[in-house]
């Protein structure tokens, strides 16, 4: 069903039932999500974490030609300086203070708009919504319906609010169907005869990431186009014209690539990550399948699993345990790599499960029923209390686990590095054989008191 | 009326306020926010080079404002998150901080804070909401509250200590430098028999903030110290002296005389100290005399920094190089029209020929590039104007994307020779 002529989309929780909070053990949380409707929880004990408002400036700063106005106050904004350190983009503060919040920041957004349009030669302007407009409710489309007019250039209400959703993710739903809604030309969409080009939808992966995956898809002689971050105004514009998309992440794009199947008549090739060999393959093949290209892939994943399987087979997690913190698309093809790789995946943590990709969850057989499982964004308290008493040899994520050091286990970050394709299983090797702890002085954070506890104490059933 | 910003280098007062009890160990924030307040905080800081350590990052506790609290009022998800932080997370004191969210709505954060303080917990509160300033009126505002409420939750022996000093009015994180800065001046005041409350950096945490009430003077070393150093003296009686940062021989003796006149221990006390710093300055200095002449150090600059650092930087190379300060522009002030009337602008206008006052990214690369600046002193965000002039950027203020600073200073006598060393270096860099 499309969402499109919503004037919003909405949240995770609403639209498929995102559980964001859970600590337990794999065996009851299968239990829990086999039914029709998964009971949310609440904890009582939070630490920060991401929100839609940081992932959303995340991919719309890597959106050439466009400029961002983060509507709120100074602080709000104040990410733009982490993601601009990879490439300068365009984004301005209406830096909203006391006053404002009571009597409206219409006018500082209108002279933002003014200062966006005349000063950066954008083709599009995104209004990124805080928590204070979503407060102070102020009139954004109304301003947006007389600036368009008059300044004739497209502005894009992101209406995210940092509060609406648990699941950070709707970050990247609220910007799909932004620019789905007000970007995409539905009439190029419309024509009967598609670009032989393929949409590759990328929301958060990695330079790196992107790296690892194009190669694969330039290797086998694919058209693509990268959208919607590391793209163009323009890029984005076209994507229903393309002859086929693929959502590298479908947690994150799927909703993208489902509405431009629907609408735009684009068939959405559903594929899953490519972590590990086998996922990389299934991947690869699934595409081919689409293109009618098998015959070359087949021969490509040869050779590529060849050299890949070299650096596999020394094994470096021989023998040892591995906490693994990622996302849940990205599991079960990671539980793989690790165990081809000779380790054993302990617990997992995961930032939320959903009515669509629990599927996931039945195939991660080869954990252990009691395996300890944390639904959470972030929460790092939650995972030194697994770590502290399971003590696996590794934590491996994403983010740098620095605090399960205090336990002796060794963190593995991703950051910089991929896990994705082929060259994501050499990196992850070569990561795993230089992995040591660094030699600080260990002050842990964490009471002992609570590191002894049970993890899921504060956890509690949400009363309706 | 605050105006848009293109590109804001300061992050909100919400974020001051993390930042500064990040650095102050043994104090735990806890964040009474949308999940993602203190997020940004952590990812600008990550990328401008704060080095941050302890409890920061993710790791900072938050209630994590869902819309039900909007909508129903937040406070009773604030008593459960301070509850549960006391049994999870270490500290000797926890500062519960407010939002924009929270003051919108009207959450009554004291009332939680003072809740668990009548529990006989460490617990205090800070009430600025992002909304209310940026980063430096953070600082302001929870170095003020931590001098004035600390003595609700810790039984504070009142014992005077008359060789005691506090330091106000450095930021951490904010100033890039403020680790080493706060060094140096501790090893200063030391040098002349007195003792220092950094309250940051390697010797800080509770057990000065605590004491800081039985210090015999508070130093401020910028406009965000005074009203902690105020709150001391209303409180404690604590006496306060506003300084400059002092840098160059020259600085630091003066500095040195004013704070024993202040304390009235006669100036001979220091002479020692002062001769070995001299010694060590001009064994040093001196190395530089031949090039002085040869490499020209006496260049027009443009510095962009936070206002106490480009008067310290300003003075110093207007002294010793001789420079040509053509162009200041200050990033930290609450209204340019409150500017005017202000001492420190008197003292602005004789270092440099113009001064402006600006946060905005693209309004300071439009002066830098419209200046006559042969090197440019200023954060990384200044990198492309001075890619455009064709000229070198030392760079001074946050934020600084390159260079991993730890223990660096420019403060001091010892700073003012790592300073003389980078500064030369830059102008080798542009005349190749």
């Amino acid at each position: 069903m499309s969402f499109i002529e919503e004037r919003k989309v909405l949240t995770r929780e609403k639209r498929v039932g995102a559980l964001s909070h859970f600590n337990g053990t794999l065996e009851t949380l299968k239990g829990e999500t086999e039914r029709t409707e998964m009971k949310q929880r609440i904890r009582t004990m939070t630490q920060v974490s991401n929100d839609e408002i940081i992932l959303a400036l995340r991919t719309l700063s890597k959106i050439e030609g466009a400029a961002v106005i983060v509507h709120g106050a100074i602080g709000c904004s104040a990410s733009g300086l982490f993601f601009e350190r990879e490439k300068p983009f365009f984004w301005y503060s209406t830096n909203l203070n006391e006053r404002d919040t009571i009597l409206g920041g219409d006018e500082k957004l209108r002279k933002a708009v003014l200062r966006a349009y005349d000063e950066t030669g954008a083709r599009v302007i995104f209004i990124v919504g805080t928590p204070v407009v979503a407060i102070n409710n102020d009139d954004v489309n109304s301003l947006i319906l007389e600036m368009e007019e008059d300044l004739e250039i497209k502005i894009i209400w992101i209406y995210t609010d940092g509060f609406k959703s648990k699941a950070a993710v709707t970050g990247y739903d609220i910007i799909s169907h932004s620019l789905l809604r007000y970007l995409v030309d539905r009439q190029i969409g419309n024509l009967e005869k598609k670009e032989p080009v393929v949409n590759l939808l990328s929301f958060s992966e990695k330079k790196e990431d992107l790296r690892s995956v194009l190669a694969i898809l330039k290797d086998l002689g694919i058209s693509y186009q990268v959208l919607p971050q590391y793209s163009d105004v323009n890029t984005i514009k076209k994507a229903g014209a393309a002859s086929a998309t693929i959502a590298l992440n479908p947690d994150e794009g799927g909703y993208f690539a489902e509405e431009l199947e629907e609408v735009f008549h684009v068939p959405y090739i559903r594929t899953e990550v490519p972590v590990g060999l086998r996922k990389t393959k299934k991947f690869i093949l699934k595409i081919a399948r689409e293109l009618g290209i098998e015959e070359k892939a087949e021969d490509y994943i040869k050779e590529e699993e060849t050299k890949a399987d070299f650096a596999a087979k020394r094994a470096p997690l021989a023998g040892k345990t591995v906490f693994l913190d990622t996302e849940l698309s990205y599991a079960s093809g990671f539980v793989e790599l690790i165990e081809n790789l000779g380790g054993t995946v302990e617990g997992i943590s995961i930032p939320y499960v959903d009515l669509e990709n629990r599927k996931v969850l039945k195939k991660l057989s080869s954990l252990k029923s009691a395996a300890p499982v944390i639904i959470a964004n972030g929460q790092p308290f939650e995972k030194a209390n697994v770590i502290s008493k399971k003590k696996p040899d590794y934590d491996i994520g994403e983010e740098a686990a620095a605090f399960a050091s205090e336990f002796g286990t060794v963190p593995v970050s991703l950051a910089n590095r991929t896990v994705l394709g082929y060259e994501g299983v050499r990196q992850l090797v070569t990561l795993i054989e230089r992995a040591g702890i660094y030699p600080a002085g260990k002050n842990g954070i964490y009471k002992k008191s609570w590191l002894a506890k049970s993890g899921n104490w504060y956890v509690k059933q949400e009363v309706k | 009326m605050a105006s848009v910003i293109e590109k804001p280098r300061n992050g909100c007062a919400l974020h001051g306020a993390v930042q500064t009890i990040e650095e102050i160990r043994g104090v735990v924030p806890i964040v009474h926010s949308n999940a993602g307040c203190a997020v940004q905080n952590y990812l600008s800081k990550k990328a401008g080079g704060a080095y941050h350590g302890g409890i920061c990052g993710y790791s900072v506790p938050g209630t994590a404002v869902q819309e039900r609290h909007v909508i129903f009022g937040g406070a009773s998800r604030l008593r459960e998150q301070i509850k549960n932080t006391l049994k999870v997370v270490e500290g000797d004191l926890y500062i519960v901080l407010n939002s924009c969210e929270s003051s919108m709505v009207g959450d009554d954060v004291s009332a939680m804070a003072k809740e668990a303080q009548e529990q006989g917990e460490p617990v205090i509160d800070s009430l600025l909401a992002g909304f209310h300033g940026d980063v430096h009126a953070g600082y302001e505002a929870v170095m003020a509250d931590i001098m004035e409420k600390i003595p609700l939750v810790k039984k504070i022996e009142t014992k005077k200590e008359e060789r005691l000093v506090n330091i106000f009015g450095i930021l951490p994180q904010q100033d890039i430098y403020f680790r080493g800065d706060l060094a140096e001046i501790k090893r200063i005041l030391e040098g002349i028999g007195l003792k220092a409350n950094t309250f940051f950096g390697s010797s800080g945490g509770v057990k000065e903030c605590e004491q800081a009430g039985n210090a015999a003077l508070s130093l401020v070393f910028s406009r965000w110290g005074l009203k902690a150093a105020e709150a001391l003296n209303t409180s404690c009686g604590v006496p306060y002296l506003v300084t400059d940062i002092p840098t160059g021989l020259e600085e630091v003796s003066g500095f040195v005389n004013r704070v024993l006149e202040t304390l009235h221990i006669p100036e001979e006390a220091a002479r020692p100290f002062l001769e070995k710093e001299a010694e060590e300055f001009y064994y040093y200095f001196d190395r530089l005399e031949e090039e002085f002449y040869e490499l020209h150090y006496n260049r027009t600059l443009a510095l962009v920094g936070d206002e106490s650092n480009v008067v310290k930087l300003a003075k110093f190379l207007k002294h010793y190089f001789l420079a040509e300060i053509e162009t200041v522009i200050i990033t930290d002030f609450y209204r340019q029209e409150d500017l005017t009337e202000d001492k420190k602008a008197e003292e602005l206008k004789s270092l440099a020929e113009e001064i402006r006052f600006s946060k905005d990214r693209r309004e300071i690369r439009n002066l830098l590039l419209h200046s006559q600046a042969e090197l440019i002193l200023g954060s990384s965000l200044e990198m492309e104007a001075a890619k455009k002039k064709g000229i070198g950027n030392l760079e001074i203020s946050y934020p600084v994307y390159k260079r991993a600073i730890l223990q660096k200073t420019y403060t001091g006598i010892r700073g003012a020779v790592a300073l003389a060393e980078d500064y030369v270096t830059k102008i080798k860099e542009m005349d190749d």
